[in-house]
């Protein structure tokens, strides 16, 4: 990968490109030849001066690769394996001449790490140009002496919020850092490397040609007041525990490796970095945290399954119909793009409506800076509001996000029928109706697809791609693309009720309706789920998706599936519930979200009154066994029915739609890790008094299997069977 | 020899400056008119050969407006487009010039838009205050940056106004409601005849508005902060009447004058986009034409007078069509000021001596005033003055499909002393 391309007036060129991967990764045997590089450059007396560039559009080095992580799991291999680069980029810092790394694109984890290693770093202003150090996503941090160089340059203060999110910024922003020493339009790279290294042989330092940097010297020295750290560090703890309950272990690893170092000496710090890899490498959440980097990179790519091909590049209009937050939310997404919308709506108030909703989110995405006021006018450039069905003949998709009714959503599709062009892909981004309900009229529904995106959508990274029975290759290829270039992480599934992560949440929800009635303390609920590692609990998931919305999906659910999703009876009798003041929505916790509305409680109260229940407290493990066990149940049926392709995509979908506890991998992994025979037996014994948590066959037969995977690899499975009904 | 057909148009309401279009500068304005008229015509950006644009106002930021417009727009990059400024015809300019284009067999299909922000005339300040404040950036020492500072005068900071200087013909040195009173006196027009002329401008436009005969021609648009939608001209006013017209004073010679804001055209900000294209393009397409242009003529005149333009080009104009006053339908005449449109219909009536040209002169004959703007004009609906042109052909066409009539004239004075009008025929399906 590391390769001598030219030695002249003592400069010596390395061009970085890998050639059996699509991108640098920095494997063992690269790490190998790069030192045996740098060994042989030593040796050379006619280089005075290196220059590392890559030859591979859109990516500096991409990091470790991560693939050889899976080898790494005990803790002597995986210090070894931080030993190993450490010594080799300290054998590069020590060239004893000067290295310039020429940065663009993809300069990420040991690919900063590398360069952290060279003399001078100068970025460019691609747009592809991401610098950061984001192993803290992997459950990992930085093994390579990203915690001892980064500090270094930038100061304890900046350097660590930035290995704590695993942030990636553009030439510009590490350059206001002070990550790089400039950054100059890439087209310049070689001639600027060149200029550096010749002031550098000249003057001894090439510090004359780079601006002095922005903090001003008095903050730097208040910056490097150990008590100024130590508080930094205790600051960073709480807010980590706070916002991660203890789950992740790598941040708070990061922040132990900081604190140790702080009164370490420099080779000390590096060991305290490996022994930090060490710890993380064996965790299980680091494990699951790389298998669901895995699989979101995976299901970026298209399923082979899909027996079409749409560049996402070639999608150049489309339209949104109804102009409501979430179809405000998609056209604002197409056209941030660079994809022409139409925002539709049937009255130009509605539309107005969802204008400003899009002005909204630009502007404050100007005023934080993540958009210029240019690229703010890119976007709107793209957007065109309407009242009519007019100029629809080039729309490559079109997507409804009208009201939640058939007979509205049927009219819609009728009309759109007439105003577009064969080609057109036809979505609707329903989540409570069949989409092949919707498209029973259609004339053509093989054009007719789901694309269910999550609220608010541009913040959600996940969108469930409904395919009926009848949506051709072609239309869904056509879908796809436009999730790929939306970046959002496309799930392929299957049309039945709620679809799949509507459907899989049902039980979980719904079972904590039962327990509401059930508990002494139904807060203990809310704790369990948020201690599980779930964002929030139940009751305050309810409160926010709304009881109405809540209601109607339980009703929904509960016509499809029957007995085991029908409504605790709780739901019914919440219905009585007034809002706190009017406007509001009714909620199910107080003000502060810490207890139970009292106006709930003595709804419950009257509830166990006239049933004659009495009041039990289980424990926190009984409450998830309940919430989390039929959830694996509901997932084992949606695999088994094959509205879901395979579990890893059930996990995916779950943790990137719901936020369901990532560090367990997902509902399924985690039914494996506790034993899918347990859960059969768990829900077995519940059912007794619960007939509602009966396991499925389905669940049974994995258990008995022992895993999710398809029963014969050699029969090929629909991507997606008829509906579930 | 190719032909050249309007194949459709559309526009943005009329808004007063400094109204709710504030915020909307000219290459927005543009943007908006050519995107709708894109989808409206279910054309992709890449079926536009070429764009002209007429501006007057020409923004600071776009020196060449029409090409900010068909980049924004999404017109392929390697597509032209350019800016055309014949003042208050500008509108015209880049129809005839499209037309001219489209006919020449050059490109197949052009935009033609019309397009001003009065809102965002800029301010400026005077060429003595630029040079002291030069002075100081080149200034070195403290000392001689204090002596450039002491140079500064209070009256250099007064912004000259870009609109004045704007409406004032450099050459008489008269504003343009000057020639217009110079007009009403020459002609003897009476305060009391502009007025009623006024006040039937915003009836007709009143009436048009509400049988929704601008419906067609008008686009929804949601200009920011507010984002609310703005679906009609704000101009016409139902409650105008004659004892409201007649309480304004004079604005122009404010003692004994007779041109009012009231019997004047407001300053507006808007924009029209037209679509040309080839005959046998736009078939090709399956593009019902709304019509072509069948004559059109330039002419100049008294900077003076120049409100007289529309009979000096009309003539020329029928000339160039070989077709005589009777033979049009409708006639859309820009009103600038009602005293200028009292004395261009005087005008017709009675040639003036300096339109010497003979075969001009046998085309004018007394105006049929049962024809003229009836729909309102630029008093009640305002004039952008680079849309107008634009907006006066738009309207035009579409008042002849909805009267099943063939001909129309269309025709502006223009600033600076000329007279701009195209004769337009309507093409039935």
């Amino acid at each position: 990968m590391f390769q001598l391309i030219e030695n002249r007036d003592g400069i010596a060129r390395v061009s970085i490109n890998r050639h059996d991967k699509p991108v640098n990764a920095l494997s063992h045997q690269i790490m190998e030849q790069l030192r045996d590089l740098i060994d042989q450059i030593k040796a050379d007396r006619s280089i005075r001066g290196v220059i590392f560039q890559s030859t591979k559009p859109g990516v500096f080095i991409a990091g470790a690769d991560i693939t050889e992580f899976e080898n790494h799991t005990d803790t002597t291999a995986a210090t070894e394996v931080s030993r190993f680069g450490q010594d080799i980029f300290q054998k590069l810092e020590q060239i004893g001449i000067p290295t310039v790394a020429l940065i663009s694109g993809a300069c990420l984890g040991g690919g900063l790490e590398f360069a952290l290693a060279c003399t001078y770093r100068i970025a460019d202003d691609s747009e592809k140009t991401k610098i950061g150090l984001p192993e803290v996503q992997l459950g990992l941090l930085p093994g390579w002496g990203g915690t001892v160089r980064l500090p270094e340059k930038i100061g304890l203060i900046d350097a660590l919020p930035l290995i704590l999110s695993g942030q990636q910024l553009n030439g510009f922003q590490a350059r206001s850092r002070g990550i790089v020493q400039d950054t100059v339009p890439t087209e310049a790279l070689p001639t600027v490397g060149e200029k550096i290294l010749k002031t550098h042989f000249e003057y001894g330092s090439a510090d004359r040609l780079f601006r002095a940097p922005k903090k001003p010297g008095w903050r730097r020295a208040i910056e490097n007041l150990t008590a100024v750290q130590n508080y930094a560090l205790k600051k960073a703890e709480q807010e980590v525990l706070s916002k991660t309950h203890g789950h992740y272990p790598a941040p708070l690893a990061i922040i132990n490796v900081f604190r140790r170092g702080l009164k370490a000496s420099r080779a000390q710090r590096f060991s305290e970095e490996s022994q930090g890899v060490a710890l993380l490498a064996a965790s299980p959440v680091t494990r699951q945290c790389i298998r669901l980097f895995f699989l979101q990179e995976d299901a970026k790519k298209k399923p082979a399954e899909i027996a079409a091909d749409f560049d996402p590049k070639n999608l150049q209009q489309a339209a949104v119909l109804g102009a409501g937050a979430m179809g405000a939310g998609i056209a604002l997404l197409c056209a941030r793009k660079g994809i022409s919308t139409r925002l539709k709506d049937i009255k130009p108030e509605f539309v107005a409506r969802g204008v400003k909703t899009i002005r909204e989110l630009v502007q404050k995405d100007v005023q934080r800076k993540r958009l210029t006021e240019l690229e703010a006018t890119r976007v709107y450039d793209k957007l065109s509001p309407t009242t009519d069905y007019r100029g629809l003949q080039h729309a490559d998709v079109v997507i409804e996000a009208v009201l939640e009714e058939m007979s509205i959503k049927r009219r819609v599709f009728a009309e759109l029928e007439a105003a577009t062009s064969s080609e057109t892909v036809l979505a609707t981004n329903t989540s409570s109706l069949l989409v092949s309900e919707i498209a029973r009229d259609v004339a053509h529904p093989e054009r007719v697809v789901g694309l269910h995106f999550f609220n608010p959508p541009h913040q959600m990274p996940l969108v469930e791609l409904i395919r009926t029975p009848q949506t051709s290759d072609a239309a869904l290829a056509k879908a796809f693309a436009l999730v790929q270039r939306l970046g959002k992480t496309p799930v392929v599934v299957g049309d039945c009720a709620g679809f799949l992560v509507n459907r899989m949440l049902g039980p979980y929800m719904n079972e904590a309706g039962y327990l509401l009635a059930e508990v002494n303390d139904p807060l203990a609920m809310d704790r369990a789920a948020v201690q599980f590692g779930m964002p929030m609990g139940p009751l305050a998931l309810s409160d926010l998706v709304g009881l109405e919305v809540a209601a109607h999906v339980a009703a929904n659910l509960y016509a499809a599936y029957g007995e085991r999703m029908k409504p605790a009876a709780i739901w019914t009798r919440l219905k009585e519930l007034k809002p706190a003041s009017a406007g509001a929505k009714p909620k199910l916790l107080d003000k502060t979200g810490k207890a139970l509305n009292p106006a709930v409680t003595s709804i419950v109260n009257q509830l166990r009154r006239e049933t004659g229940a009495s009041a039990a407290q289980p424990s926190s493990d009984e409450i998830i066994e309940r919430l989390v066990y039929p959830v694996i149940n509901e997932g084992a049926l949606c695999l088994a029915e094959g509205i879901a392709r395979r579990s890893e995509d059930i996990d995916l979908a779950m943790v990137f739609g719901t936020g369901f506890a990532p560090f367990r991998g997902g509902p399924m992994q985690y039914g494996l890790t506790v034993g899918l025979n347990r859960v059969v037996e768990t829900l077995e014994r519940l059912s007794a008094k619960h007939p509602h948590l009966a396991p499925s066959q389905a669940l049974k037969d994995f258990a008995k299997a022992g895993s999710f995977a398809k029963r014969s690899a050699q029969e090929p499975e629909p991507l997606v069977a008829a509906g579930a009904q | 020899m190719p032909q050249a057909v309007i194949v459709g148009g559309v526009r943005t309401p009329f808004v007063k400056a400094g109204g709710e279009l504030n915020q909307v500068p000219a290459p927005e304005l543009g943007r908006l008119v050519v995107q709708e008229l894109l989808y409206r015509l279910d054309l992709l950006p890449s079926a536009v050969d070429e764009l002209i644009a007429g501006n007057v106002v020409s923004p600071v930021d776009s020196a060449n407006v029409a090409r900010v417009i068909a980049l924004r727009a999404g017109i392929p990059r390697e597509r032209i487009a350019h800016t055309v400024n014949r003042n208050c015809a500008s509108g015209f300019e880049s129809l005839t010039e499209a037309v001219a284009r489209v006919e020449s067999g050059a490109v197949k299909s052009v935009m033609a838009v019309g397009v001003d922000s009065m809102s965002n005339v800029p301010l400026l300040f005077r060429k003595q205050f630029g040079e002291k404040l030069l002075k100081l950036s080149q200034a070195k020492s403290f000392g001689q940056k204090l002596g450039s500072l002491s140079r500064f005068r209070f009256a250099d900071f007064a912004p000259v106004i870009g609109m004045k200087l704007g409406l004032t013909d450099p050459v008489s040195g008269m504003m343009m409601g000057d020639t217009a009173e110079k007009l009403a006196r020459e002609y003897q027009i009476g305060r009391d005849e502009q007025d009623q002329f006024a006040l039937q401008s915003h009836q007709k436009a009143v009436e048009a508005a509400k049988a929704g005969r601008f419906n067609e021609e008008v686009m929804t648009i949601y200009p920011p902060p507010a984002s609310d939608p703005i679906s009609a001209d704000i101009g016409p006013r139902e409650s105008q009447s004659l004892a409201a017209l007649a309480k304004l004073s004079p604005y122009f010679d404010r003692r004994w004058g007779s041109v009012t804001v009231g019997n004047a055209c407001g300053v507006t900000d808007g924009a029209v986009a037209l679509m040309i294209m080839e005959a046998e393009h736009a078939k090709s397409l399956n593009l019902q034409p709304l019509g072509r242009i069948r004559g059109s003529a330039y002419a100049g005149c008294d900077p003076a007078r120049m409100g007289l333009g529309p009979v000096y080009s009309t003539a020329r104009a029928l000339v160039d069509a070989n077709m005589s006053l009777d033979d049009i339908d409708l006639i859309e005449l820009n009103e600038a000021f009602a005293a200028q449109v009292l004395a261009c219909v005087r005008g017709f009536a009675n040639p003036p001596g300096d339109c010497t040209d003979a075969a001009c002169r046998a085309k004018l004959k007394p105006l049929d005033l049962t024809k003229l703007n009836v729909n309102g004009g630029a008093i009640a609906l305002g004039h952008p003055v680079g849309a107008t042109g634009a907006r006066l052909v738009l309207t035009l066409l579409h008042e002849l499909r909805r009267r099943d009539q063939r001909f129309g004239l269309a025709t502006a004075c223009i600033g600076g002393g000329q007279g701009g009008a195209v004769i337009v025929e309507r093409l039935a399906a």
